[in-house]
């Protein structure tokens, strides 16, 4: 349905911007620019002017990735498991005096085997008309001023499946909506986003980036769903009682009819009957094998509510309104929305005794009301950014959540190099476990040969858990259509900590990407 | 009466020295440019040490306006800068705004002056460079004389004046007596090496306004060198102000 909507949509803006297209004069939307350089000593080739039409981007990269720790048969390092990546990049920009529509496909390998609709990774029309600036499709945005973490940016949702690795801007999932940017004055914007369908968060639950706390939780699961609240109840004891008491029934009326055919009375029969019927050979096999299809066909229902798709049901619809502005050297932020929370919640699995059950279990998506404030501005030499964030759970049953990010960067009087520094925390407004977490985020960048080559190292440490994970990167740029990056990922700590999880994925990276 | 004529001498002396003032030829040079607004198309080259080109289409917008300056700079091309865009405000306190759009992040990021000394998008020139300065952030001195090529100069030595957040020592410049175009630079680090150096190849008069058409910023350390050429220019051009705001710098559209 979601798919179907989206190239309902994406067909319908490309229409329209076409329609659009063809109606403007193909302008640059900010006046003519025909005029002659003039004479003398100049001598002008040409005009390179701005004009609409149609663009095309194209990128593509190829990853290869060497997991040195990772365990196989083998002890030689050149054996280590290695993964290659391909992923294409295409865009297109109809652009017309007063409109344009974008069209942006991201494929990769994944994607192609698994969710080619995934593909589509923007496809929105937006109109300039004045002071209004509107704005249909899959669209993904940002709000809010941090960097390395964001509190404020609720609009899409993310992809996980390889969140250590691509921008914040890759791992953002399209989302539906409908927005209305208001300018007021020179730098003031109101911005009116309606969502009408969900978008949450895709979680990886197979594969080497599995979040421990999900894997966790889903293992508690399953024990639940199977074993019951005290091991001895749940699906599978269920699915074995049934089975098992369907096959004695049976197998005792069978036996004690053959019984009684032979001329046994009927209390001997009775006891050869409970004799044939009680064989586990027979009947406890039989149920152990049938509650094993049921726990089989409970692992695939669960697996495809966990790979089910975003709500698309109207009553989901969200909203969101942000205002900023920029006041003599500060740049201000107000925010309200009103949604879900990205991340979905397990269901209760410890009332489920039948697959029937089930089938009628759905992820929960808390409604929540954010109001959020951000700020950026500069103090010497200095550049601060902050967010800050209350999340009002609509279901008191829920715990409400105060969040920040806060941080600095600024260049040093060496090289080009430069430093940013960044920290958030979560506090839950209650006293439940995992109450808080903070995490610190650190970037040492610089730039060498008129950023031909850029190296960086970025860390981040999570204060309570101390664990933390370092990335080491050189950027080489070969061309402006070429560019290769080489990068080392390490991850520590204990193995039930967000990157401790992560100690045997330590991996070494070589990326060549081409855009044009 | 020698004694009359040698005061005259000085009086007059005292008077060409005072209207030749390293203060006031800058204040020439930077009154040459008398438009309110201009639009540029530039061509940049971005040429290292072993003569490779890297090559990037610029477009400038600047805008006079109740005091205020305001400038654009909008990349278009090659595809891994392309809606780069660039704006500077300065105020008529002096004070100074800077962001900067990225396109990869859909994001308006303010910058520090203090980053204003490092690279801007991999050229020669620095953020200050391209912002430009405040007359009075510097203090001038007039060196005298000299032979540029075919272009007689004044040569005007410029020091950050205290407060100025500037990353050279200091600036020497030839300018052209008669266009009062700055013809060369030298930019001094604080080992008193010259760092970086511009020189102007092409001058010429659009819209009647004497205008440097090409030049180039050198890095003398590395060899890399950045050259501008100016493929089209229109003086006074119709700019809505509102181009010179964040709005325009996320979409690139009115």
């Amino acid at each position: 349905m979601m798919k179907k909507m989206m190239c309902v949509l994406a067909v319908f803006g490309l229409c329209a911007g076409l329609a659009m297209a063809q109606q403007d004069d193909f302008s640059d939307g900010f006046g003519s620019f025909d005029e002659p350089i003039g004479s003398d000593e100049t001598t002008p080739e040409g005009s390179s002017d701005v004009s609409g039409g149609l663009e095309i981007q194209i990128n593509a990269d190829t990853a290869f990735r060497l997991f040195p720790l990772q365990e196989t048969e083998s002890d030689d390092f050149l054996e280590s498991p290695l993964e290659g990546l391909l992923h294409c990049g295409l865009g297109f920009d109809f652009t017309a005096a007063k409109s344009e529509f974008i069209l942006k496909l991201d494929i990769n390998q994944d994607r192609l085997e698994h969710n080619p609709g995934d593909s589509l990774s923007e496809a929105y029309f937006r109109l300039f008309a004045g002071n209004l600036v509107l704005q249909a499709g899959l669209i993904k945005t940002t709000w809010g001023k941090g960097d390395s973490f964001h509190v404020l940016d609720v609009l899409n949702g993310q992809n996980f499946s390889d969140f250590i690795n691509g921008s914040a801007m890759d791992r953002k999932k399209p989302s539906l909506m409908l927005k209305a940017d208001i300018l007021t004055g020179m730098n003031g914007k109101l911005e009116l986003v309606f969502e009408p369908v969900r978008n949450s968060d895709t979680i990886p639950f197979s594969g080497p980036w599995v979040p421990y706390d999900l894997e966790r939780a889903l293992d508690e699961a399953y024990d639940l769903l199977y074993y019951g609240p005290a091991g001895n109840n749940g699906l599978y004891a269920a699915c074995y009682a049934v089975v098992y008491g369907g096959l004695y029934t049976s197998i005792y009326n069978q036996a004690y009819a053959a019984a009684i055919a032979s001329g046994a009375d009927p209390a001997t029969a009775a006891v050869i009957a409970q004799a044939a019927a009680s064989d586990p050979s027979v009947s406890a096999l039989a149920a152990e094998q049938a509650a094993d299809q049921a726990s089989s066909q409970a692992d695939e229902m669960i697996d495809a509510l966990l790979d089910s798709e975003d709500q698309t049901d109207l009553r989901d619809s969200q909203f969101g309104i942000r205002f900023t502005d920029s006041l003599g050297g500060l740049d201000l932020g107000f925010e309200y929305y009103y949604g879900f929370t990205k991340r979905p919640i397990l269901p209760d699995l410890s009332t489920v005794s039948s697959l029937s059950d089930l089938e009628t279990l759905e992820f929960i998506f808390p409604r929540i009301h954010l109001f959020g404030v951000d700020a950026a501005f500069e103090l010497g030499k200095l550049n601060l950014r902050c967010e800050l964030a209350y999340t009002l759970m609509e279901n008191r049953d829920y715990v409400d959540t105060l969040s920040y990010t806060a941080g600095l960067d600024t260049t040093l009087a060496l090289s080009n190099l430069s430093v940013n520094l960044q920290s958030y925390g979560e506090y839950k407004m209650k006293d439940v476990p995992d109450s808080h977490i903070n995490k610190l985020a650190l970037q040492i960048a610089d730039s060498w040969y008129n950023d031909r080559i850029k190296p960086s190292v970025q860390g981040v440490y999570t204060i309570e858990d101390g664990d933390f994970m370092i990335n080491a990167k050189i950027c080489w740029t070969l061309s402006d259509e070429l560019e290769l990056k080489t990068s080392y990922t390490l991850f520590e700590g204990d193995e039930d900590t967000g990157f401790g999880q992560f100690t045997d994925n330590d991996f070494a990276e070589i990326v060549l990407s081409y855009s044009k | 009466m020698k004694k009359t004529v040698f005061i005259f001498i000085l009086l007059c002396m005292a008077v060409l020295a005072g209207a030749q003032t390293g203060r006031e030829i800058m204040e020439k040079c930077n009154a040459v440019d008398s438009s309110v607004s201009a639009r540029t198309l530039v061509l940049m080259e971005l040429v290292d040490k072993n003569g490779s080109v890297s090559s990037r289409q610029v477009e400038q917008l600047s805008l006079d306006q109740d005091g205020d300056s305001y400038s654009m700079i909008i990349f278009h091309s090659p595809a891994n800068v392309k809606d780069t865009r660039f704006l500077t405000s300065k105020h008529e306190d002096g004070a100074k705004d800077q962001w900067i759009y990225l396109p990869a992040l859909k994001k308006v990021r303010r910058i520090a002056s203090g980053e204003g000394n490092s690279s801007f998008m991999g050229t020669d020139f620095s953020y200050n460079d391209i912002a430009g300065n405040n007359i009075d952030d510097y203090t001038y001195e007039n060196l005298g004389e000299e032979q540029l090529g075919a272009y007689s100069c004044w040569k005007i030595r410029s020091t950050p004046a205290a407060g100025t957040d500037s990353q050279y020592r200091y600036v020497v410049s030839l300018v052209d007596k008669n266009s009062f175009l700055i013809m060369k630079q030298d930019f001094y680090n604080d080992r008193e090496e010259i760092e970086k150096t511009l020189e102007t190849d092409k001058i010429a008069r659009v819209q009647d306004i004497w205008t440097r058409i090409k030049f180039r910023m050198t890095n003398n350390q590395n060899g890399h060198s950045t050259m501008l050429e100016i493929k089209k220019l229109v003086y006074d051009s119709d700019i809505n102000i509102r181009v010179f705001s964040t709005n325009f710098l996320e979409t690139g559209r009115l």
